[in-house]
């Protein structure tokens, strides 16, 4: 019996096992990860205490594996502190160690809220995930990570953002409101995976937050 | 030619991982097999495991997660580093770089206060060391056990 069977035979059976199991990884991942955006900052440890209201010594306690149990809240006031979400969720084994083998510390980058396009001007973000639709035919279409293609941080000279993303927001509303009730739902069935761009279906009427745009093909 | 403006940008490719070994007697004993199979526990089995696949991804060997780069007292000058290991006990393994995004593990030990388990864990690394150098070893890789 090889040792990966012995590993898996003994995860089915013993609670406790399991536990190590799954705190061994997230002692090593968790720590990584701030690592891994405290250099991606370009920040020393003393900088990123200062920024989260820490001690030096509590963030080296934190990037060093098995020295520090985290807390959801040590968690959250990180994510903070980097201006990152989190997302604490319960996954298959199999997807845990999936996550595992694929990670990566040096190409560990998230976005953060400065940069955030999606987040901060999702009508914006909406509308470059068009544009590469348009462009990239409809292999591409359904693709979540379309947008974040063509992610561009956002020049300094936008801010404030919450006012242009309200105005933003406005338009949308008003764009929405003028759509005839009776049209059918903002849904455009896309031709299967195989398909060509020829084969997309034609949008007579203008619908949802293109409108404005000309995004009819 | 001169029209061409299209650039294409090549990514570079992927740097290669770390390899690691452990120290292995040319008489055939094998100090830090042994070690992981009846001396440590099964979550600083884990544990290691995890370290090793996450720093054999890690370019730069100094941006590495759990390590002492510089050790102090004996090992002072020897470019001895040391992977901490959590656990019941605080376990620990020393290791040297051998090539080429190679490291060997020469050592495994724990420690509980000031109480070293094996007691002589750093005069052997030193031994060890010096036998890696004479290049009267053998070395078996060692991969993280539970890859898909």
């Amino acid at each position: 019996m090889s040792e990966r069977h012995k590993i898996v035979s003994r995860l089915i059976t013993d609670r406790e096992y399991r536990a190590d199991y799954i705190r061994a990884k997230l002692e090593v991942l968790i720590p990584s990860q701030l690592r891994a955006m405290r250099l991606r900052q370009d920040k020393t440890q003393p900088e990123l205490a200062q920024m989260a209201g820490m001690k030096q010594s509590r963030i080296s306690a934190m990037e060093t594996p098995g020295k520090v149990n985290f807390n959801l809240d040590t968690l959250v006031r990180m994510a903070a502190t980097h201006k990152v979400g989190l997302a604490v969720e319960f996954v298959p084994f199999s997807e845990m160690l999936g996550r595992e083998n694929e990670y990566s510390q040096d190409s560990f980058n998230v976005t953060r809220l400065d940069d955030d396009v999606e987040f901060l001007q999702p009508a914006r973000a909406l509308r470059v995930s068009r544009r590469v639709r348009r462009n990239r035919g409809p292999r591409y279409a359904r693709s979540s990570s379309a947008s974040r293609i063509f992610q561009v941080p956002i020049a300094a000279a936008h801010s404030p953002y919450l006012p242009h993303v309200r105005q933003e927001r406005t338009q949308l509303r008003l764009q929405f409101e003028a759509m005839p009730k009776s049209e059918p739902a903002n849904l455009i069935v896309m031709p299967s995976r195989s398909g060509s761009v020829s084969n997309l279906p034609i949008q007579k009427t203008a619908v949802g937050a293109g409108a404005s745009y000309g995004n009819t093909y | 030619m001169t029209n061409h403006k299209k650039v294409i940008i090549l990514p570079s490719p992927p740097a290669p991982q770390w390899s690691f070994f452990d120290f292995v007697y040319l008489g055939g004993r094998e100090p830090i097999g042994d070690w992981y199979e009846n001396e440590i526990s099964d979550r600083a089995r884990f544990s290691f495991n995890a370290l090793l696949k996450n720093n054999e991804k890690i370019n730069n060997h100094l941006e590495w997660s759990g390590v002492d780069k510089q050790m102090q007292g004996e090992l002072k000058g020897h470019q001895v580093w040391q992977w901490k290991i959590s656990g019941e006990v605080q376990y620990r393994i020393l290791g040297v770089f051998a090539g080429l995004k190679k490291a060997v593990f020469l050592m495994g030990y724990h420690h509980k206060g000031n109480v070293y388990t094996p007691s002589n864990a750093i005069q052997t690394t030193l031994e060890r060391t010096k036998l890696l150098d004479q290049g009267a070893c053998r070395l078996n890789e060692r991969k993280a056990q539970d890859s898909l």
